[in-house]
């Protein structure tokens, strides 16, 4: 016990303490002086400032880099990691891949800052479209849905939270994470044992009846792992939203907007309840995770 | 250690051999400076002994900017021995809130937001002037001036480098081709646009993207036409939150924009382009298409520090593009009988302590002395009457400050800046809705909940 005490005294300090006054702020005003109820959580639910924070859209568009951003990336990664198991240059294919995963994702929305430049002297994604003939896109500015893509016209107000620039965001998330999916579930490829594979191929099964009835169910743990770390990353993204579109153009996730609310517009008291909000998303998963975690150490 | 040691060596010498070439070009400012002003107060900063003290400064300057700023305090730091230590943020305002919030705030600072000056004045985290100012000591500054820097009846702030936003751009070279005038009312500005498009060209130009203040050219243009449409009583109402942000009279100014940059024709590339433009090159497309008989824009507003903009290359704009000639401004053309408004920025000088060594960089900086430094460097506009409107380096940065000094026009400080805190984002978000086909009524309520 006296063992753990610095280690406890540091998540006191560092996590629990915060934790309890983000919740306290939260029922606080603007500037924390004064107890206000829900009022804080009534401006979530309400969303009385559509147009510079809307939290509405910030909730929707959480969701939405949760499904696509866990669901492309997992994919993806299981995809290149089969597909790369099978080639002669695996290692380099493997490291080309995972090299995104390197850079900070500061850095990385940077470059793609100006990947997505509109003026196509300086937007590499523009230059190629005007290239084919089709005209540039504000990548990070359209807020039009992603149909407009290939006709640049037609309905713009596809429902929120599904429009250009939101899979803009995400495809660098993709861009930036795949790697890691392909490392760890090549991994647990190469876990699956050769003498099963033999068994099935002896058996008659082609190469499609082996990946979905014997490759897939044996990897389907490793993929919840790592769906369980893509969907807290997607959850407490920030860099990349922040730097690229700063949250502008209805691209707000809770992280951005409760960020915005507590230090660009000084109001505490919404800043917290948003931070409340997210925390109360990610705990449930992460409670799952640990769950599983443990059941996993118990079956050892 | 051992690489250490050098390292910190290095970084001495670095700093020794940067602060000998900041001296160096001071000796030659000094001479220019301490002839035209010589008379006022040449005596330069007071001598005192801070040598080994460091001020830690917060601005939102960046590049030459810096580098003027050191000339600025070159010979404060000459007569002291001291040191600043500037860091530049564009996004001082979030900083700020950070280190105050975290207790760690900077000895001085230079936001340019009115509204959070306001709000650290009055949370009691900034210091009084008084604490380290004598009287007499801003004597140079016209009363409008500290009466911005004051709150509850106690002096905050000083205000420096003021930005002109009264003006529009244009090439009188492609004015002249074309046989255009320069507009001087509203009304015409709108005619000349319709003659414009009838003659085959675009007439405007604009550019709003600026990272975190995103749409704040946009706020500008309202703010601008609020003042020339409505005069400035009811502008400060509306500064205030007296005059709600959903009025008829704030639907008027925001229709009045949509005018101008929502009828088709109007705005070379359109809406969406100018959202994903950066600002810096909101005037490019007046020098590019076939200029100057036809080029792809003719009129592009922003405020007086797009002159810098203009001259450097790297925005994008043609090499050799001469004042006067090529570019020039004229003032933001007046809406019905009210006199011409002229909108503006400051950036406020703040202390968060009254060490000896803050209040005599604050001393210095506040004198027309050291302010004229930068003044004759250029990029600068003073509000203190001791620096020499002959120190200006160009007729376009003169013209900014005599139009800021002019009795006849009504200055009043950029409104989204002016706003509560929160307001100013709303603004600017409410701005790029709008420019996005958002719905205007939609948009006022929004920004009207963002008032406390």
């Amino acid at each position: 016990m006296l063992w753990l005490l610095p280690a406890l005294s540091l998540v006191a300090v560092f996590l629990v303490w915060p934790v309890i006054d983000t919740v306290r702020r939260s029922f606080m005003n603007s500037d924390s002086t004064k107890y206000v109820g829900f009022d804080n959580y009534r401006f979530i639910i309400d969303n009385p400032q559509p147009i510079s924070a809307d939290t509405h859209a910030a909730l929707l568009n959480n969701l939405l880099w949760l499904v696509v951003f866990t669901g492309v990336t997992v994919a993806l990664g299981l995809t290149i990691a089969v597909l790369a198991g099978r080639v002669r240059y695996e290692a380099f294919a493997k490291s080309a891949i995972f090299i995104p995963m390197a850079i900070s994702f500061v850095a990385a929305a940077v470059i793609w800052r100006f990947m997505f430049e509109l003026n196509p002297d300086q937007g590499t994604i523009n230059a190629v479209v005007t290239k084919l003939g089709a005209e540039a896109t504000p990548w990070l500015q359209d807020q039009g849905g992603p149909q407009t893509w290939f006709t640049n016209q037609g309905p713009q107000d596809w429902p929120q939270p599904f429009q250009i620039n939101n899979f803009a965001l995400i495809s660098v998330g993709i861009w930036m994470w795949t790697g890691f999916a392909v490392v760890i579930l090549s991994a647990g490829l190469k876990g699956i044992s050769t003498e099963v594979l033999e068994a099935a191929r002896v058996d008659g099964a082609n190469e499609w009846q082996i990946f979905w009835r014997v490759i897939f169910p044996q990897i389907i743990p490793t993929m919840v792992v790592i769906s369980t770390t893509l969907v807290i990353q997607a959850l407490k993204n920030f860099d990349l939203v922040f730097v690229l579109t700063g949250g502008r153009y209805g691209t707000d996730i809770v992280a951005t907007l409760f960020y915005k609310q507590s230090f660009v517009d000084r109001n505490f008291g919404v800043g917290a309840a948003l931070a409340v909000v997210l925390l109360a998303f990610v705990v449930p998963i992460m409670l799952v995770s640990i769950r599983r975690f443990q059941a996993q150490e118990e079956a050892r | 250690m051992r690489s250490r040691g050098w390292l910190v060596l290095s970084l001495f010498l670095a700093v020794g051999l940067l602060l000998g070439v900041a001296c160096g070009d001071d000796d030659d400012d000094d001479g220019e400076a301490t002839e035209v002003a010589g008379d006022d107060d040449g005596g330069g900063p007071a001598e005192e002994d801070l040598s080994g003290e460091s001020v830690d400064v917060l601005g939102l300057w960046g590049a030459e900017e810096i580098t003027k700023f050191e000339a600025m305090y070159g010979p404060w730091t000459e007569a002291t021995g001291a040191d600043v230590s500037f860091v530049g943020d564009r996004d001082i305002n979030t900083t700020l809130t950070t280190r105050v919030e975290g207790g760690e705030p900077p000895d001085m600072a230079l936001p340019a937001s009115l509204g959070i000056f306001r709000d650290f004045a009055s949370s009691g985290d900034l210091t009084p002037l008084s604490e380290c100012l004598e009287e007499g000591d801003l004597a140079a500054y016209p009363q409008s001036a500290i009466d911005v820097g004051t709150v509850d009846g106690e002096l905050y702030g000083i205000l420096m480098k003021a930005g002109n936003k009264g003006t529009m751009w244009y090439s009188p070279a492609a004015f002249d081709a074309a046989g255009y005038e320069v507009p001087t009312t509203f009304d015409e500005m709108l005619a000349l646009a319709d003659q414009i498009v009838a003659d085959g060209g675009t007439p405007f130009s604009d550019a709003e993207e600026a990272g975190g203040g995103t749409g704040f050219p946009g706020s500008d243009w309202i703010q601008q036409i609020f003042l020339n449409m409505h005069g400035p009583a009811l502008y400060d109402r509306w500064v205030s939150g007296d005059l709600p942000y959903s009025s008829d009279e704030s639907r008027e100014a925001w229709e009045l924009f949509g005018q101008v940059l929502l009828t088709e024709g109007y705005l070379v590339g359109g809406p969406e382009t100018a959202l994903a433009t950066p600002f810096a090159q909101g005037s490019v497309p007046l020098f590019t298409g076939d200029y100057p008989a036809q080029p792809d824009a003719y009129m592009h507003y922003l405020g007086s520090f797009n002159a810098g903009f203009i001259v450097d290359p790297a925005n994008g704009f043609p090499e050799g593009l001469e004042a006067g000639v090529d570019y020039d401004y004229f003032p933001f053309p007046t809406i019905g009988d009210n006199a011409p408004g002229v909108t503006g920025d400051a950036n406020i000088m703040m202390i968060f302590n009254s060490d000896p060594k803050t209040c005599s960089l604050l001393r210095w900086l506040a004198t027309g002395e050291a302010q004229q430094i930068w003044v004759a460097l250029g990029g600068f506009t003073s509000f203190s009457t001791d620096v020499d409107v002959a120190a200006y380096p160009t007729d376009l940065e003169r013209k900014a400050a005599e139009q800021l000094a002019n009795p006849e026009t009504v200055f009043r400080f950029d409104a989204d800046d002016a706003m509560p805190t929160g307001v100013g984002a709303a603004v600017f978000a409410g701005v790029i809705a709008y420019l996005q086909g958002g719905d205007l009524d939609e948009i006022l309520q929004s920004i009207e909940a963002t008032f406390p």
